[in-house]
């Protein structure tokens, strides 16, 4: 049998029953689109970590409190304040190659100016090196100084976004917000920097870190301990010395809090442990959909499967009559095969317009970001093949091997 | 070409000893459960028998596997049967194609292809008739298209299975007529029927009753059959 004549009567076999072919490719379209959009909503998710890397630079250290240490360390960690301003100020005057250190405390309050009230506002004690560690901008005024800090200066930097709730159209530099019973004046206003990771920067709100110590930290036992931070940022000058300056930090704030590196009541990450696990949630994430689009093939393949048992059952006389004029069992499979991988193939086609389609309008209506990773489509129209090959053999086996006689007899 | 030297022992057919020659035209008559189904499908190589030999063209085929007799019936046997058996909604040009596609000897490209199956749907008298459907065409034309479909591979034998069983009389003859044609030009024929008129259009009939030959009766010249049909 010419390979020409079997795909042409494979093709018109499909066309002769559209609505059910539609059906029995549904499956397959289903599978193969989720797959691409699957995979270029985290190709999209991966580019964007990766243009975070770039926009923080490779240079940042964190240094938390470890919260996990348990038993007597872990207490004495939180009796002795874990961090404290006075650890930032060592690791800036004793560590070379230092480019700046910002201290972090922060606290959550409802915002009000006169009758507009924000709530749940995180609210970042911070220091002066603060915008130019996390790489931000100040729109409009300025941000506060280490004059400020000392004299605990009642002063208020807003995000972008906040700025735009509490104030709409209004200039807000020079006027007032009120925090709990704290009024604070509004000396500047940050540009635009959107999410980070999952940080909102825009809808935070920068003071002093002594502010906060005194006047707005929500725990009457957090004011009288003073000077705590939650977290140190430090920036380096080469990132190739990111080690050695770990390293050094580790044995500093051991010293200083008289516990060894085992027991550290303080925990050291950088910029790449935090991107990493993103990373490492990311292709979590899309092994799980991988899983969920094998499925949905695999169940894609078993409504083929069934639709050519079908078919085979219908078409019997036609299968008889093929045999008598000379039709091998191998003409026979090779001919519903052929069907079966067609049905297959052309839902693949249609499941990668669908998910190219789909990832489009992902990027385009859900504000989701979306790469399309030309391999997903190869992979997944590969997939849609081996589908239609593992599914259809069956069928077209069981079509070969009916009996002449018995066949041409089927009514 | 000889068949025979057989007992085939199926359970419709017993002691069978028959021998076909070249050219002849034979009909093989016999009431329902005669097992002249069971001979025609033996004779047609769809079936193998349980004992005994079939020798077609001087090969022994009572022992071919699935395979070889596909290729037995696609070079060396066309039949037609009682229902015409053409595909469904597909073109009397198609249909004739058909065991051309399944021929694995031929090295011909599809125009000629179609050219040959052209020249058979000529010779049936249905060029006009060639991109109609088999719904599109009546009982008769059906018909031709199936002989031209079971000659198009030049077999040594047409097998037909009760050719006029769904014609009307004038149809029925015609039919009758081509299928002589075709005789006079050289194929072997073996036709089943259960009809006497119809066999006497045969130089031989066969009478099978219980699975056994109960008589062979010889027409003699078809000549003279023509004479008295027509």
């Amino acid at each position: 049998m010419r390979v020409f004549e079997i795909v042409r009567s494979a093709f018109e076999a499909i066309a002769k029953n559209k609505a059910r072919s539609l059906l029995t490719m549904l499956g397959i379209i289903i599978g193969v689109a989720a797959v691409i959009i699957m995979i270029s909503i985290s190709a999209g998710t991966e580019a964007t970590i990766e243009e975070e890397i770039t926009r923080l630079g490779s240079n940042l250290i964190y240094v938390t409190q470890n919260f996990s240490m348990g038993g007597i360390a872990g207490m004495r960690g939180m009796a002795a304040g874990g961090l404290v301003y006075d650890d930032a100020v060592a690791i800036a005057e004793n560590i070379t190659g230092v480019a700046g250190v910002v201290v972090e405390q922060n606290a959550t309050q409802s915002v009000k100016k006169d009758n507009v009230v924000v709530d749940s506002v995180t609210i970042m004690g911070t220091t002066p090196d603060f915008p130019s560690v996390r790489d931000m901008e100040i729109g409009e005024g300025r941000y506060f100084t280490n004059q400020e800090i000392d004299r605990e200066e009642k002063v208020a930097v807003l995000g972008a976004a906040l700025a735009a709730s509490l104030f709409g159209e209004e200039d807000p530099i020079g006027q007032t917000v009120i925090v709990d019973t704290t009024r604070l004046a509004v000396i500047g206003v940050l540009e635009e920097k959107g999410m980070v990771g999952d940080v909102d920067y825009d809808s935070r709100m920068y003071t002093p870190i002594s502010v906060v110590w005194k006047y707005l930290s929500t725990q009457q036992f957090a004011r009288i301990m003073g000077d705590r931070v939650n977290m140190i940022y430090v920036k380096i000058s080469e990132p190739d010395e990111m080690d050695r300056i770990i390293t050094q930090i580790s044995l500093l704030l051991a010293k200083r809090h008289d516990v060894t590196l085992d027991e550290a009541d303080f925990a050291i990450t950088t910029q790449q442990d935090i991107i990493g696990t993103q990373e490492a949630t990311t292709a979590a994430f899309r092994s799980l959909l991988g899983w969920v689009a094998g499925v949905s093939l695999v169940v894609g393949g078993i409504g083929i499967m069934n639709i050519m048992l079908v078919s085979v059952t219908e078409r019997t006389r036609e299968i008889g009559i093929r045999q008598s004029v000379g039709a091998t069992p191998g003409d026979i499979r090779f001919q519903f095969l052929t069907e079966s991988i067609l049905l297959s193939i052309t839902g693949g086609v249609l499941g990668i317009v669908v998910g190219v389609g789909g990832s489009t309008l992902f990027e385009r209506f859900a504000d989701m970001r979306t790469v399309i990773v030309p391999e997903s489509i190869l992979l997944s129209f590969i997939a849609a093949t081996a589908v239609g090959i593992f599914f259809g053999f069956y069928p077209a086996n069981k079509a070969s091997k009916l009996d002449p006689i018995d066949a041409l007899r089927h009514e | 070409m000889i068949f025979g030297k057989g007992d085939a022992q199926v359970h419709a057919l017993t002691d069978i000893d028959l021998e076909i020659r070249s050219g002849e035209f034979v009909s093989i008559m016999g009431p329902s459960g005669s097992g002249k189904s069971t001979l025609m499908n033996i004779l047609g190589c769809l079936l193998n028998p349980v004992s005994g030999r079939l020798v077609l063209d001087g090969e022994d085929i009572s022992t071919l596997n699935l395979y070889e007799r596909a290729l037995v019936r696609n070079e060396k046997i066309g039949f037609i049967f009682q229902s015409y058996n053409l595909l469904p909604r597909t073109n009397a040009l198609r249909n004739v194609v058909l065991p051309l596609m399944y021929n694995r000897n031929n090295r011909l490209s599809r125009t000629e292809m179609e050219q040959r199956a052209e020249e058979m749907l000529t010779m049936v008298t249905l060029e006009d008739r060639i991109f109609h459907n088999p719904n599109e065409l009546s009982g008769g034309q059906q018909q031709r298209v199936a002989i031209a479909r079971a000659l198009v591979n030049n077999p040594l034998i047409l097998i037909a299975d009760e050719p006029t069983g769904n014609l009307d009389t004038a149809s029925g003859e015609g039919i009758m007529d081509l299928i002589h044609e075709m005789n006079a030009r050289g194929t072997t024929i073996v036709m089943v029927t259960h009809d006497e008129n119809i066999a006497k259009h045969s130089e031989r009939a066969i009478h099978l009753l219980d699975g056994r030959i109960e008589q062979v009766v010889e027409n003699g010249k078809r000549q003279v059959l023509a004479g008295e049909t027509g």
